[in-house]
């Protein structure tokens, strides 16, 4: 950053140093960065005390009963990671061959298939438009009672909610991997076809094995888009403050747990354990960020060594 | 001589646009038949007829009757009342396609070759290693890179991956080889390499090449087709009848401004 500022000549920086949008842009940037700074700094002061005084019904204990004075967390870390990962187990699959649905029309297919194909992939782009909370209602009226039917208990359990967070992260998935896959797969187009191959074909044998890291960020960002969602376990996996132990048993996830705990409690030991809570996800989405950011940058540097 | 290639009123259209408009010819099964046009008078897609890829383009309608020799005596290529064509990854294999530039798979020389083997031509894994070896030789290039077979296609020079495009064609045994600029892409020396396989091709097989360059269609043409505007307008049969400057004159260009 440095040297470039300092190459441009003066009068330029002074103007631009008046420009009223870019003085705007820049304060906008730095109250962002700031509230971002002050949200760590406040999760990590609360979350620390907690850390130190390990008294018996810390956030790390396994069991949630505020009238006993127990405040462990430890059942909805693990809430949040299962139900995270079997949506993914779920949304992953399914995403990726809507995706080489979506781009692999065969040739002299009807007119009916090629439609379908047009519909859904419009679709897809609505579905990331719609607030969470109308799939959730939805599911309450139209999941739930077949979940109670088939697998029995309530219907507002683990396997509920994984649907559901599934069919919430699938737009993410199919267009993080369309982006990642479509040019790959273009780019043997129409030599690839000339040889005889079919598009599934190639997505097969010369996209998919080179295009690790699209699959794999996909992966990463499902992840955080599943961890991170608040509504939809919040309305359909029951909230009971266990272990998960069964498709057909509810669980409740750390951020399903925030919102109950605030909504309900005012200060209070409770609350300290909610900081806990705080900043694990905060860390966990870090990670994932971080994960998904690195994936990035080393995939770009890879397309451009790639290419000649 | 037989007839590889039989071609009647065809015409091409791209979105309403006709491209191609009412070609006939017919082009013998031994030989070298060159195609010259200027830019953007339909060689390419007149090509494309002959392997059916113009359809995986969106908006493009083909009519016309086309009937190739791919083994079996003349067959229809579309399909028509009565007509049940043979499904089009079997046709593209019998109709090998070299593009203007080297297309090589982002996968080893190896694989180039090997995986349309194992996937369109079903070859049996015991004969793969056979085959890719006969196919890298017919294109002269396995003494270049029988160490390197499982070095990325990537890092071939040019001329390499062109022959190496070349081979993988010529490993699924087609009956039929078209040619899209084949050295339009390639320095001078690749060229010379190119073009005296492709002669040495020419004699097991039909070649079907549009070429860029006026001195290249006259030394290697056996026959010589003139486009314009999407209809062939002359044919020269036999070699060495015609020089340089009566063919731009043909093509109503200056020899250098073909292209
Ligand atoms: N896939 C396509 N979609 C629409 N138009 C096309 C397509 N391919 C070729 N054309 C049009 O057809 C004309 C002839 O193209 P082409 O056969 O590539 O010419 P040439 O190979 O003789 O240079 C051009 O005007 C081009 O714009
Ligand atoms: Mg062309």
């Amino acid at each position: 950053m440095k040297p470039s500022s300092s190459a441009v000549p003066a009068e330029e920086r002074g103007a631009s140093g008046r420009d009223p949008a870019r003085s705007v842009l820049r304060f906008a940037a730095g109250i962002a960065v700031l509230g971002i700074l002050l949200l760590f700094l406040m999760i990590i002061a609360f979350a620390l005390p907690v850390f130190t005084e390990q008294s018996a019904g810390g956030p790390f204990s396994r069991i949630w009963a505020p009238g006993q004075g127990q405040f462990g967390i430890q059942a909805m870390i693990a809430g949040s990671l299962v139900l995270a990962l079997s949506a993914l187990c779920i949304g992953w699959p399914f995403g990726l061959v809507l995706c080489c649905w979506l781009f692999c029309p065969v040739n002299g297919q009807s007119g009916f298939a090629r439609s379908a194909r047009s519909i859904v992939g419009f679709l897809v782009r609505i579905m990331t438009a719609i607030p969470t909370v109308v799939y959730g209602f939805a599911a309450v009226f139209l999941l739930t009672p077949l979940v109670r039917e088939t697998v029995g208990g309530t219907g507002f359990c683990w396997l509920s909610a994984a649907l559901m967070l599934a069919v919430l992260i699938l737009p993410t998935i199919v267009l993080l991997l369309s982006a990642g896959l479509a040019p790959r797969l273009e780019r043997l187009l129409p030599g690839g076809l000339a040889l005889g191959f079919t598009r599934m074909d190639l997505m097969w044998f010369f996209v998919l094995p080179e295009a690790k890291k699209t699959l794999f960020s996909s992966l990463v960002l499902g992840f955080g888009r599943a961890v991170g969602d608040t509504l939809i376990p919040l309305m359909l996996a029951g909230n009971a403050p266990q272990m998960p132990y069964a498709c057909s048993a509810g669980l409740r996830t750390l951020t399903a747990h925030m919102a109950m705990v605030t909504s309900n409690e005012v200060g209070g030991a409770a609350y300290n354990s909610l900081f806990m809570a705080g900043a694990l996800l905060l860390l966990i989405n870090a990670l994932v960020s971080l994960c998904a950011c690195r994936l990035e940058c080393s995939s770009r540097q890879e397309r451009k060594g790639g290419r000649r | 001589m037989k007839a590889a290639v039989e071609m009647e009123d065809v015409h091409v259209a791209f979105n309403g646009r006709d491209v191609v408009r009412g070609v006939s010819a017919s082009l013998p099964d031994r030989g070298i038949s060159v195609i010259i046009g200027r830019s953007g008078c339909g060689k390419t897609t007149l090509l494309r007829v002959l392997n059916r890829l113009n359809e995986e383009f969106p908006g493009c309608r083909t009519s016309g009757r086309v009937e190739l020799n791919l083994g079996a005596g003349p067959e229809a290529v579309y399909p028509a009342p009565g007509v049940r064509p043979r499904p089009l990854p079997e046709l593209r294999r019998l109709v090998g396609m070299v593009f203007q530039s080297p297309n090589v798979f982002p996968v080893s020389v190896f694989h180039n070759i090997a995986i349309p083997l194992l996937t369109v031509a079903e070859c049996p894994k015991s004969e793969l290693a056979d085959r890719v070896r006969k196919a890298l030789e017919d294109v002269g290039l396995w003494k270049d890179v029988m160490e390197r077979l499982h070095m990325p296609a990537e890092h071939l020079s040019g001329g390499q991956q062109q022959r190496l495009c070349l081979a993988r064609a010529l490993a699924l045994e087609p009956s039929i080889l078209l040619l899209d600029e084949p050295t339009a892409s390639l320095d001078v020396h690749a060229t010379a390499e190119v073009e005296e396989l492709l002669r040495n091709l020419a004699e097991r097989y039909p070649l079907i090449m549009v070429s860029h360059s006026l001195r290249q269609a006259l030394q290697m043409g056996d026959r010589l087709l003139v486009m314009e505007n999407g209809m062939l307008t002359h044919r020269l049969e036999g070699r060495a009848s015609t020089t340089e400057r009566e063919l731009s004159g043909l093509l109503g260009v200056a020899p250098e401004r073909l292209l």
